[in-house]
């Protein structure tokens, strides 16, 4: 079997995302050919199996837009690596004005722009996720193979959403995942319910898809999505 | 990969396993720590108590009951720290940070973790995919998850015990199931809650849960029919090896699973599933 | 000069650097006659993004500028902080925060040779050393993921210090690590050295001087008492080339800084120049001050744990939210990085000013490629190891001053 081509393709994040994808790159390199400018020049006009973005997409920045239309259509499948291009992580707090680019207003994540086959929070995600996650899409089933595909849908996830669709929600079991799964320790269990520090949440998605109530709630809604869109389309809405 | 995609299915509601068992524990210091009346099977210390001793793991994740419902969790090394975290948990203890800070500084390589089925699922996803580079993954050997039907809102079900029949949360020692009534020991004597009434103590989170055995864990173990007798899930290659050699090795008794308690399990995990389906819709 | 009629025009998309860029090479007779360095990243504008916010954020939101140097990002954030508020971290903090700081340039470094090498390495041995390449720069990276709490923006940096002290054993295991890495880095580089005197692809870079001057304010952490900022300026690039662009330079998302109004290189070379006494003065010199950096730093990492006490404090827990101004200078792999940052009276950001390295050196990719083969130009700004995600990310004219 021949190996499937991968690219690696960063549109304008901090590349720590890249980065830590090139620190499994011995072992990448035995399950895919690997296309990324790190190791030299690619070619967005042939076709990939996979394309793995990461950063997010300003919306202000056509050419950007353009190019990530263009990996779309090349690619089989599209993943949205890390907290950037998944969720929009830091950068949705970006407000643009600042020279030499102040028209650089809007960031958000790739599914804005282009159909995303799977979205991967992370900031940046630990380098064997993506060894896992292709390992996964290649069996094509399973929960978090769902929850992924979800995320792609719903990209509005931060520790604010945790608090308001679980936590305040009064759906918390308190299991304390979500407090294990913040990178800058965002999250605090008080009273066996996690509280969340406002001024440390960098937006980036992990907690909500490791709460176990949230990602059940996200499946459920990408299925009524998913749902709805085939309804409209056989209605002709 | 070992490891089979979790489909969470009402026709198929035990998931993925790769054997059934009913077991019993055969290990003394397990049996004393029991008492007589405890109608548990051990099952669960047994195999932690082997994983340990034998070497297989440098530590387990464990809840211990501190007191009344209330329970902390502990990085367990020694036998003597795993059969004092032995006996039913009533409500969730939470992971902290501390935790995750305890498991990255000792120096442990392998863990087994036992968990409720939330947990379980966490755990697996830490352990499969790593959306942080600080996970510790690499420490999480062997997951463990006992069934479950819903945890208490702790406060909220303590209020009710002291409300309806006098019993103050200071007052209470132990608790366990008898039928369909919850037996709670107290300093004073006994008292006994038709499970039915208790149900409204529970989480709303956990009404939404699909998961009664813990459909992501290697190994699932919870209450069989029988008194005494643990049922048994194994659900990876390494749950299996593990069960047998502690089986092998004299820590378990293990048999064959009755079709009763393999029906009532079937039943419980369908209804769980239903139920969220149920609660989940008027959430979204 | 472009009505020569032998003057060719070149844009090249540039590969292996850290980042989005394009190099427009204009040449004659095959040989560069002059250059623009165009950055294309969107200006994502951490400047602005930090404003009215909590210093906790900020220290959070400004290390994801950069997913390479992060570390150096989060020190200088935090020393600019600490500035404005009137607080020092203890002894263990200064001395583990030096160290984090360093196993980050060390990373840098290590993975700038990994964009190096295949100008260096013949294509049959080019795969065996980037995978030998990258698992020491994985070494690297679980250290300060170890002493940082991860390895990519580091979240133990934080104001007041370093939020957590390792202990006995940690320091211990580390110090065992960096020999290790050491043996292994010392052999990688005598064997790129090597290679690299055969590279036909390399070897104008050995022939070629090019030294400006240089600026750098500490050998291996950062001095704000070694640098005036009120003399540095921050201008367009097209204000700094002179208005006469190429329209696609005219879109450059960097800006170009100078000190007393003149250009200077930072970074390794400048550092080593000043404070050891390196005299290279060859564009592969760039590399060779590289690699003498990594085997210091070193030295200097364990001269750090051996001073650490494990059973102090590494971060003073007190804080107190008040107006102030503060100034953070730190040399981070590229070179020296400011942060600036105003807090008002409820001690949020009013104000914050970012000046990274490579809007210093920008310049001298596009002087030191005059004169060499048009066909190796890339290796110009690669030699010179510029970081887009940081020049692109936080740079804003201050007319003001
Ligand atoms: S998600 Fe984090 S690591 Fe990845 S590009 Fe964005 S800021 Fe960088
Ligand atoms: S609370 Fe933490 S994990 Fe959740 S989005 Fe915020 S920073 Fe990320
Ligand atoms: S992960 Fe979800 S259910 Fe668990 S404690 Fe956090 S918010 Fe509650």
């Amino acid at each position: 079997m021949s190996k499937p081509a991968i690219l690696i393709y960063d549109l304008g994040g901090c590349e720590g995302c890249p980065l830590s994808i090139m620190r499994v790159y011995p072992q990448l390199i035995n399950i895919a050919n690997v296309y990324t400018k790190c190791l030299g020049k690619v070619d967005l006009d042939r076709e990939y199996d996979y394309a793995v973005v990461t950063g997010p997409i300003c919306i202000n920045s056509p050419e950007h837009v353009e190019e990530l239309k263009k990996i779309r259509k090349n690619s089989r499948v599209l993943i949205a690596y890390g907290s950037c291009a998944s969720v929009g992580g830091i950068i949705l707090y970006a407000r643009g004005g600042q020279e030499p680019r102040p028209e650089h207003r809007v960031y958000a994540p790739i599914s804005r722009v282009v159909r995303v086959d799977y979205a991967i929070p992370g900031c940046p995600p630990a380098p064997q996720m993506l060894i896992s996650l292709l390992n996964c899409i290649r069996r094509g089933k399973g929960y978090f193979l769902d929850l992924f595909r979800a995320v792609a849908l719903n990209p509005k996830l931060s520790g604010f959403d945790l608090m308001d669709e679980v936590v305040l929600n009064g759906l918390c079991v308190g299991c304390g995942a979500c407090v294990l799964s913040c990178p800058t320790n965002a999250l605090q269990m008080i009273d066996n319910r996690p509280d969340l520090i406002p001024e440390k949440c960098i937006r980036c998605g992990t907690c909500t898809v490791r709460c176990p109530r949230f990602s059940q709630i996200l499946i459920q809604r990408s299925r009524l999505l998913q749902k709805a869109s085939s309804l409209s389309r056989i209605s002709g809405v | 990969m070992a490891y089979q995609p979790v489909v969470i299915d009402p026709e198929n509601p035990l998931g993925y396993y790769t054997g059934i068992y009913l077991a019993q524990t055969a290990d003394e210091r397990v049996k004393r720590k029991l008492g007589p009346d405890y109608k548990g099977g051990g099952a669960v210390t047994s195999i932690l108590l082997y994983l340990v001793e034998h070497g297989v793991v440098d530590a387990v994740v464990v809840a211990r009951r501190k007191k009344g419902l209330y329970g902390e969790t502990i990085i367990a090394k020694t036998p003597e720290e795993i059969l004092e975290a032995t006996g039913p948990k009533w409500s969730i203890v939470p992971y902290t940070l501390g935790l995750r800070e305890k498991l990255t500084s000792m120096d442990v390589g392998r863990v087994a973790f036992v968990g409720l089925p939330c947990q379980a699922q966490f755990l697996r996803q830490v352990k499969m995919f790593p959306l942080m580079e600080s996970d510790f993954s690499k420490k999480i050997y062997l997951i463990i998850s006992l069934f479950c039907m819903g945890t208490f809102a702790v406060e909220s079900f303590l209020n009710y015990i002291k409300k309806s029949y006098h019993v103050s949360p200071d007052e209470i020692e132990n608790i366990s199931i008898n039928g369909d009534e919850l037996v709670v020991k107290h300093v004073r004597g006994e008292i006994r809650i038709p499970i039915r009434d208790a149900l409204f103590h529970l989480q709303h989170g956990c009404l939404t849960c699909p998961d009664y055995t813990g459909l992501f864990a290697d190994l699932s173990a919870g209450k069989a029919l029988k008194p005494g007798f643990t049922l048994l899930i194994t659900r990876t290659k390494l749950a299996d090896k593990i069960v047998r050699e502690a089986s092998n090795t004299g820590y378990l008794k293990l048999s064959e699973p009755d079709e009763e308690s393999l029906r009532i399990v079937i039943e419980k995990a369908r209804e769980k599933i239903m139920r969220s389906y149920k609660y989940l819709s008027t959430v979204l | 000069m472009v009505d020569n009629a032998l003057t060719t025009m070149q844009r090249q998309v540039l590969d292996r650097i850290g980042g989005e860029a394009v190099f427009i090479v204009f040449a004659s007779n095959g040989a560069a006659s002059d250059a623009y360095f165009v950055s294309k990243a969107p200006v994502r504008g951490f400047e602005k993004l930090v404003r009215g916010k909590n210093p906790v954020f900020v220290v959070n939101a400004v290390m994801r500028i950069c997913g390479i140097c992060h570390a150096a990002h989060g020190i200088a954030s935090t020393e600019a902080f600490e500035d404005a508020m009137g607080v020092s971290p203890p002894r263990n903090g200064r001395l583990l925060r030096e160290a984090i700081g360093l196993i980050n340039r060390i990373q840098s470094h290590l993975l700038h040779l990994t964009l190096l090498l295949p100008d260096i390495y013949p294509r049959d041995e080019l795969l065996g050393f980037t995978v030998k390449t990258i698992k020491l720069y994985n070494k690297a990276t679980e250290l300060l993921g170890i002493l940082g709490g991860a390895p990519t923006h580091p979240p133990y940096l934080v104001i007041g210090g370093v939020a957590k002290t390792p202990s006995d054993k940690v320091i211990v295991k580390i110090m065992d690590e960096l020999e290790k890495f050491n043996e292994e880095f010392v052999a990688l580089r005598e064997d790129v050295e090597r290679k690299a005197l055969e590279s036909p692809r390399i070897k104008p870079l050995l022939e070629k001087e090019y030294y400006p001057e240089m600026l750098a304010t500490h050998l291996f952490y950062g001095d704000r008492f070694n640098i005036n900022p009120s003399k540095i300026r921050v201008v367009r690039y097209e204000e700094y080339r002179g208005g006469n662009v190429p329209k696609e330079a005219e879109e450059n998302t960097s800006m170009i800084a100078l000190y007393e109004d003149r250009i200077v290189e930072v970074g390794p070379r400048a550092r080593l120049s000043i404070y050891k006494g390196f005299d290279g003065k060859t564009l592969w010199d760039l590399q060779l001050a590289r690699f003498m950096e990594v085997e210091i730093d070193v030295l200097q990492i364990n001269r750090l744990l051996e001073r650490i006490d494990p059973h102090d404090e590494s971060s003073t827990k007190l804080l107190t939210y008040r107006p102030g101004k503060g100034l953070g200078v730190y040399e981070a792999p590229r070179g020296v990085l400011i942060h600036r940052v105003e807090l008002d009276d409820n001690g949020r950001v009013s104000d914050y000013k970012i000046i990274v390295p490579t809007m210093f050196n920008i310049p001298h990719m596009e002087i030191g490629v005059k004169g060499l083969p048009s066909s190796i130009a890339d290796l110009v700004p690669r030699i010179y190891d510029p970081c887009i995600p940081c020049a692109t990310h936080v740079v804003e004219v201050d007319r003001n001053e």
